[in-house]
């Protein structure tokens, strides 16, 4: 039940720190590349490989890793944004869009951990 | 207003991802994110088609639903965190099985979504003028 009550907290400020920073950023810039879920994908990769290379306590683990990272990060916002840049005939940035997301994404992570190893003074 | 809403939807989307994700497990592949992904995908392209075409509700319960609950619910950072892991491991297969399997079938059960949700609002049931 804890483990819940951490996961959902976690997964709220993670929630309304992406609300706030899409109107933030949908405010300033106005292109047609998903700008903000883009950013917040990428941050949100590179803070869960943070986590996960510094293998800190299970408590913060579900409090910032499955609930904070994994409520801030959105898969669903990503494939909502692909398909209407699609539906504008713009078909290769969509292909882009996607395929970019998931790549740096994972690049991130990996970078992420990279850190994590290197304050641990691991590799 | 909205905040609270988003807040509550997202607290809802991670727990319920957790119990998903602790659901459904399987050894070689993180199924349980798919799933989630998938359905996520669907849903959210679903609703906020449904909620343009044809059902009136207000702005702050549409975007606890759609920006906090099944933003929070569906992960981009645990997709990217088991790929990687899978990679490492050795595994190029799966791992790029598992991006083609999520993105492919997260832009396909999102179109099934939107395409359900336009076939909806365009048969003669009025929700919007009853609700």
């Amino acid at each position: 039940m804890i483990d819940l009550i951490l996961i959902g907290f976690g997964g709220s400020m993670g929630a309304v720190l992406r609300f706030t920073l899409t109107k933030k950023i949908g405010e300033r810039y106005q292109g047609d590349w998903p700008l903000a879920t883009f950013l917040i994908n990428l941050i949100g990769s590179f803070g869960l490989g943070l986590l996960y290379g510094l293998k800190l306590n299970q408590v913060i683990w579900l409090l910032l890793g499955t609930g904070f990272f994994g409520g801030f990060t959105t898969f669903s916002t990503y494939i909502y944004e692909a398909i209407f840049l699609m539906e504008k005939g713009l078909f290769w940035k969509n292909v882009n869009y996607l395929l970019t997301s998931i790549f740096t994404g994972v690049v991130f992570f990996a970078a992420g951990m990279g850190l994590a190893n290197f304050f641990e003074g691991g590799v | 207003m909205n905040y609270i809403a988003v807040a509550i939807g997202g607290f809802f989307g991670a727990v319920i991802r957790d119990l998903i994700g602790k659901i459904i497990v399987a050894n070689i592949f993180p199924v349980g994110t798919l799933t989630i992904n998938l359905l996520g995908s669907f849903f959210l392209l679903f609703l906020t088609t449904i909620f343009l075409e044809k059902v009136n509700i207000s702005d702050t319960v549409r975007l606890g639903i759609t920006s906090g609950f099944l933003g929070a619910f569906t992960t981009f950072s645990t997709l990217a965190k088991e790929t990687y892991v899978l990679l490492t491991q050795g595994k190029f297969f799966v791992g790029f099985g598992y991006i083609v399997l999520s993105l492919g079938g997260g832009f396909f059960t999102g179109i099934l979504g939107r395409a359900l949700a336009l076939y909806l609002a365009n048969l003669n049931i009025n929700v919007k003028d009853e609700g």
